[in-house]
């Protein structure tokens, strides 16, 4: 029993205790739980809209010719919709991957997966690092715009 | 000191260059969210300051936005301040082949993400909750 509690990645050297094997295990656990949400949540955002973006495209069409040149919003506000739910979902599939990697890692001691799974948190943290990096600077400037 | 503690300072982190290099690639960019964290928590105040001269937390429903703000301010802050630290300990950890202190990092790590589902899950209930009053409220009606 103590023998499985520090089992090797042996291919990397690496030895895990059973307190940081641990915590592994519930990182994986939470962000699992975390991008299967924001998966369905990604999905359910998309239905809206498409289904939002079609109401609104008829509703333009009944209005008076006056209005109809402005019939290319609701175009525009799919594709925004499509762009914005893609990002998501290219985020969220790094941590997706992080977790399953991690649980089969940390089940089977594959340290090819052990390595897959932290380069997929690492992808994780670069992409959400730059885009938020990329909101700060556009409300800094929005700060002092107003 | 506990005998337990003693045991586990004394057991060194044993890991070749491949996964040191992984884990000080990831750790490294959690180091700069958390700083991108702060900017962002300095904005948000120099923000809610711009909105007290502007007189927005005087109108009707500015006391509860500026709740909202604090409330959200507090917990990125916790958020932040928990990704610094797994960020330090791990690249400490990885630097002096410390067990104890690499343990403490992850634990903040996995902390970070516990944190964040719970305030999905709270976000999710309170959501559900007012989708069952809202039909309540339009079934009564």
């Amino acid at each position: 029993m103590e023998q499985n509690q520090s089992d090797h990645l042996s291919n990397l050297g690496l030895e895990l205790d059973g307190e940081s094997r641990q915590s592994l295990h519930d990182s994986a656990k939470w962000t699992r739980f975390l991008s299967i949400l924001v998966f369905i949540f990604g999905a359910i955002m998309l239905l809206f809209g498409i289904v939002g973006g079609a109401r609104m495209l008829s509703a333009i069409e009944e209005l008076s010719s006056a209005y109809r040149n402005i019939s290319g919003l609701s175009g525009f506000i799919l594709v925004f919709v499509i762009l914005v739910v893609a990002i998501m979902f290219t985020v969220n599939y790094f941590l997706f991957r992080y977790a399953q990697k991690m649980k089969s890692a940390l089940a089977t001691e594959n340290s090819q997966d052990f390595l897959i799974s932290l380069g997929s948190m690492k992808t994780y943290f670069v992409i959400t690092t730059v885009l938020s990096g990329l909101a700060l600077l556009l409300n800094f400037i929005g700060l002092f715009a107003n | 000191m506990s005998t337990d503690q003693l045991s586990k300072d004394l057991f060194t982190l044993n890991m070749n260059h491949e996964a040191q290099n992984s884990f000080q690639g990831l750790f490294q960019w959690v180091y700069y969210s958390a700083v991108i964290g702060f900017a962002s928590i300095g904005v948000s105040v120099l923000t809610i300051i711009l909105n007290f001269g502007n007189g927005t937390y005087e109108q009707p429903s500015g006391g509860s936005s500026l709740v909202g703000a604090l409330f959200g301010l507090a917990i990125s802050i916790f958020l932040n301040l928990t990704l610094w630290g797994a960020s330090t300990r791990i690249r400490k950890a990885l630097l002096h082949s410390e067990q104890s202190t690499f343990n403490e990092g992850l634990s903040k790590f996995t902390l970070y993400f516990r944190v964040i589902g719970i305030l999905a899950i709270v976000v999710l209930v309170i959501l559900v909750l007012a989708l069952i009053v809202g039909i309540i409220a339009g079934v009564s009606r």
